[in-house]
């Protein structure tokens, strides 16, 4: 196992996260495809961390547990919001905005 | 470690803080007090800004120096008059909470630490801090059906860039094997230029086009500026911007300096695109804080000129365009909310006449939307100006000409609404009132935005000698 094994693994993952959060419909999969282009970035940072011996990039990825966790409550709270005045969790319906 | 040079942000935190805990023990009612506390809370901050010495804070994870005092002033001074936007706005909503305003103090605290970030750590944690409440504020009206769905876009795009971002860091911290934006400039003097940093490069300028609403990540502003509660889009327009800006300084020019071939030429693109797209998109626009958004999405584009122009005279012009943005965001969206309160609307075709209601609220709009046009003498015409100088001198000319027909474009856009106040007949011939402290303040902010493209002088003196130090 080299770092490229470990970055690709991240990219793939990142990538199905990006694919994910542009494709599907339902806002609770964006959700989900949110928290996956995260956990893919603390892949590729911990496996830096590990191959450059340094702590920082270890300490990196706490961090950014802690902010995906606060980004996808926020997320899920704002999706109850939008589910109460609309009755919907479906991207395509949230267009009241033109013009 | 000296936690001393953090003195703003903790009393920007301690105020918000406060009143959290003041809600549990006031009585419901108005809540224009909570505004009062939280502008002597800034103005607090404001006052220790000068005695601040210079140097790291916090384990080197913050910088304290003359670009990020320059930055918090501006916040400062933005937070108040944002403070102000919202004792108007809250008459007009129902159940009405104080933690509006504590949460508008900690997304200002989160920006004034962006501006002394300084390690790849501090700047994303403090980012996200910022992201995270300004989601809350832009969802904050629960049954308003668009502005849930203007904070769902919002909370999708801004993660989707903070993902793009982070992966960014990793591949910097991955060719560099360091956080510290020093010690990335250090690193690249020795370390040739490889495939991760490339990449890290671009990545990471991707994540940070969400916060500056620039092309790709742009998608999000016009519906959130529409869709948010009115103080809270002057708060993305105004302070959230210069967050952006503070930041690419901090991060391209400071950390990536050394390397700067490898991304002036991607910014350049970037910033002509947006340029092209904001200002044709604002032209059929019919509801003013729509406009609003397209045409902050055309200055996004000119602020990046000056950051590819990647000079210290680009740096300055950036600093300079900020400030006069957010007095001309300020005057512009006092009178947007003033209207609001009366009438009940945003549109664009409502403002007709507006001269003959309301004298004073159409001359604030005249002045706030030319300056941010780039009119001359207003203060957005020098900044814009010193935006092509810089852009010119680094032989950016298509770029500059870009920018040139965009100018005229947006003042086209501009002078439509504006003729619509001035020579239209009002539908409703009654006057709009305009309060005494109301009436003070629209003379204050546009007697600043004139001044500052009269006399610009000495604040263009002092962003040139702030700009030395950014590489």
């Amino acid at each position: 196992m080299t770092l490229n094994h470990y970055l690709i693994l991240s990219f793939i993952l990142f990538s199905i996260g990006v694919a994910g959060v542009l494709l599907r419909r339902n806002i609770i999969i964006v959700l989900m495809s949110l928290e996956l282009i995260f956990n893919s970035v603390n892949i590729s940072l911990a496996a830096f961390a590990y191959y450059l011996k340094s702590i920082t990039g270890t300490v990196f990825v706490v961090f950014n547990i802690t902010v995906a966790a606060a980004e996808v409550a926020i997320g899920l709270a704002i999706l109850v919001a939008v589910y109460r005045t609309r009755k919907t969790v479906n991207v395509e319906e949230l267009k009241d905005m033109r013009y | 470690m000296n936690l001393l040079r953090l003195l703003p942000e903790f009393i920007m935190l301690g105020t918000a803080f406060l009143l959290l805990v003041l809600e549990l023990f006031l009585p419901r009612g108005s809540r224009k007090g909570y505004a009062v506390i939280g502008i002597l809370g800034i103005a607090a901050a404001a006052i220790s800004l000068p005695y601040q010495d210079f140097g790291p804070a916090l384990a080197e994870l913050f910088l304290q120096d003359q670009l990020s005092i320059y930055f918090k002033w501006l916040f400062c001074i933005s937070g108040v008059l944002i403070l102000y936007i919202v004792m108007l706005y809250e008459d007009t909503v129902k159940n009405w909470r104080g933690e509006f305003y504590s949460l508008i103090l900690f997304a200002l605290s989160g920006m004034m630490m962006l501006a002394s970030a300084s390690d790849f750590v501090g700047f994303y944690v403090s980012l996200e801090f910022v992201a995270v409440c300004l989601y809350v504020l832009a969802a904050y009206l629960t049954e308003s059906r668009v502005t849930s769905e203007a904070g769902l876009k919002y909370l999708v795009t801004g993660a989707l860039a903070s993902g793009f971002l982070i992966y960014g860091i990793s591949f910097i911290y991955g060719a560099t094997g360091a956080t510290g934006f020093a010690e990335v400039a250090k690193a690249l003097q020795t370390v040739e230029p490889t495939g991760y940093l490339v990449l890290g490069i671009v990545l990471t300028v991707l994540g940070l086009t969400f916060k500056i609403s620039s092309i790709p990540f742009h998608v999000w502003a016009p519906d959130v500026y529409q869709g948010a509660p009115t103080p809270v889009t002057a708060l993305l327009a105004a302070a959230s911007k210069s967050a952006g800006f503070v930041v690419i300084l901090r991060v391209l020019f400071g950390a990536l300096g050394t390397v700067k071939g490898e991304w002036v030429a991607f910014i350049a693109v970037i910033s002509g695109i947006t340029l092209l797209f904001g200002n044709l998109a604002a032209m059929p626009q019919k509801d003013l804080k729509r406009l609003i958004a397209y045409a902050g999405i055309g200055s996004a584009g000119y602020l990046l000129m000056g950051v590819a122009a990647a000079s210290e005279m680009g740096a300055g012009a950036i600093m300079y365009y900020l400030l006069t943005y957010i007095f001309g965001i300020a005057g512009t969206f006092i009178s947007i909310v003033v209207f609001y309160n009366s009438e009940g609307t945003d549109k664009i075709e409502s403002y007709a006449g507006l001269y003959k209601r309301a004298p004073l609220l159409a001359f604030s709009l005249f002045i706030g939307l030319l300056s941010i046009a780039g009119f001359p003498p207003l203060g957005g015409f020098i900044a814009k100006f010193y935006i092509f100088m810089a852009a010119v001198k680094e032989g950016l000319w298509v770029l500059a000409f870009i920018g040139a027909m965009m100018a005229i474009i947006a003042m086209y856009y501009f002078l439509l609404v504006i003729k619509s106040m001035y020579l239209r007949q009002p539908a409703n011939e009654a006057p709009i009132q305009v309060d005494m402290m109301t009436r003070g303040l629209l003379y204050f902010v546009n007697a600043v935005t004139i001044l500052l493209g009269i006399y610009p002088g000495p604040v263009t003196d002092w962003v040139m000698s702030i700009a030395q130090g950014v590489f």
